[in-house]
């Protein structure tokens, strides 16, 4: 399984904000071997404060995450996309997101995407939604919200 | 919108408040499952516009987000996390009128497995991403509420394993999906699973001492904390206490007015609504040597379904059987 470090989203961010993606056989690993993302996370090095806007620490990342564009929301910390599609990233997290010390508040499948509501070890829910875009399956994580 | 929102919410409870002197609707639409703990993901969005949905509170959200527990925009149905291959439930009585059950159990797709019920009161219900060949009835079959007609999945367009249960009724000439809930179409509000009972005192919560060749008089009460009523005076459907551990298990303490072997007694009352209490009164007879034993028994909706056994406080009788000086060599 491959891990997300502290730094991903401060990467995914910066991405953003020079409006470049990461080309996509770049951002492609094996499943066994570690995420790019992990390794680009281990060059940048957030700040403290940066770590506080970005995703939880120990967040488990789906092998073969491809970094997207962040949107106009100040509440979404970090967005990739899968390849595949259905219930596969879901069930991904479902299983997961417990193992690496998350707590699932509630779990939220449908027609249109599939959320999860987890807290982190410090007691704060974020969300994470899986939805369709193309031909991948679209991972969110954003800060908990009704 | 926050000031909609409250604006909205305020209204739903005003709603709900009105509703509680309403007097429960019996043997109507029950949620279509028999777990209690699932909870609702998505409601019916009953704003047709784009981009507003109401939900079944009543509350407006004008925004295009998921509102986890509430709705979605544009959606139709009710959705219910579940684990694959969950039992399913008929929410109603009614004739199986179509499905399909090809597809794979996960096989994402425009379209997924299903049945469709259609109900004595012009409404129909469909149960969809079944999983593969998880259909347990057949088209043109009678079916009962709470009857196990299929099993649950992920086909079609779903992600993650769950129910889209939805209530369709003829408005303006048009088949229309409408929100059970918001219509208070169940038999409880916001619904219930059709077979559940908890547990609330007995005539001898300790050890029933029964003198050899002799019979006591036992009876245990349970609210009726599904969504059906209970029934004494059916065949199908009817409740009653049998036999557990294992179930169907012919009893050593069986006495006289018990109906069959394992069958302690139907439920006393005749109808016994969702919230009231249901009494059992049975015989226990001793004819096996002294000692101590323990019956566990469990209730059933006939032919239907088992009722958790945990939630009745695993209701079991312990016995002590003791020498009838009368009958017994000393």
């Amino acid at each position: 399984m491959s891990w997300i470090g502290r730094g991903a989203a401060l990467l995914l961010l910066a991405l953003a904000a020079f409006g470049c993606d990461l080309p996509s056989e770049a951002g492609r690993s094996s499943g066994a071997a570690p995420s790019p993302i992990t390794t680009h996370a281990l060059e940048v090095g957030p700040t403290p404060s940066e770590l506080a806007s970005t995703l939880p620490p120990g967040f488990p990342v789906m092998p073969n995450a491809d970094p997207s564009r962040l949107p106009n929301d100040a509440s979404v910390v970090a967005r990739w996309t899968v390849p595949g599609v259905g219930s596969a990233a879901y069930d991904f997290y479902a299983e997961e997101l417990p193992k690496a010390g998350f707590t699932i508040v509630g779990t939220y499948p449908s027609e249109r995407a599939a959320l999860i509501r987890f807290r982190d070890p410090r007691g704060r829910i974020w969300q994470l939604l899986a939805e369709l875009v193309g031909d991948r399956t679209q991972v969110t994580v954003q800060t908990d919200r009704p | 919108m926050i000031a909609r929102a409250f604006i909205g919410l305020s209204f739903a409870v005003a709603v709900w408040l009105g509703s509680a002197g309403r007097a429960l609707a019996t043997d109507d639409y029950t949620l279509p499952f028999y777990d209690p703990a699932i909870s609702l993901s998505y409601g019916v969005d009953r704003d047709p516009r784009s981009c507003y949905q109401r939900d079944w509170a009543n509350v407006l959200w004008a925004d295009c987000n998921l509102h986890y527990g509430r709705v979605y925009d544009g959606h139709t149905g009710m959705d219910y996390p579940m684990s694959l291959l969950s039992p399913i439930a008929s929410s109603r009585d009614g004739t199986v009128i179509d499905l399909f059950e090809g597809f794979g159990t996960q096989q994402f797709g425009i379209n997924g497995n299903y049945v469709l019920v259609s109900h004595a009161d012009g409404r129909r219900t469909l149960y969809y991403h079944l999983a593969q060949n998880g259909a347990r009835v057949a088209v043109g079959q009678t079916v009962l509420a709470g009857q196990w007609i299929a099993d649950s999945g992920c086909s079609g367009q779903c992600y993650g394993a769950h129910l889209h249960f939805e209530m369709r009724a003829v408005v303006s000439g048009r088949w229309t999906s409408v929100d059970p809930i918001f219509e208070q179409r169940f038999t409880t509000s916001p619904g219930r699973v059709p077979f559940l009972a908890s547990y609330l005192r007995e005539s001898n919560s300790g050890t029933e001492v029964i003198k050899r060749y002799t019979t006591v008089t036992h009876w245990v009460e349970f609210v009726n904390a599904g969504g059906r009523t209970w029934r004494n005076n059916i065949n199908a459907g009817r409740v009653l206490l049998g036999t557990w551990n294992p179930a169907t298990r012919a009893s050593a303490f069986r006495a006289i007015d018990w109906p069959s072997s394992w069958v302690a007694t139907n439920v006393d009352q005749t109808s016994v609504p969702p919230g009231y209490v249901g009494r059992f009164t049975f015989g226990l007879h001793a004819e096996s040597p002294p000692g101590g034993y323990d019956e566990s028994f469990n209730v059933l909706s006939n032919s239907l379904r088992w009722f958790d056994w945990s939630r009745l406080g695993s209701f079991h009788v312990p016995i002590t059987v003791i020498t009838n000086t009368r009958f017994d060599d000393p």
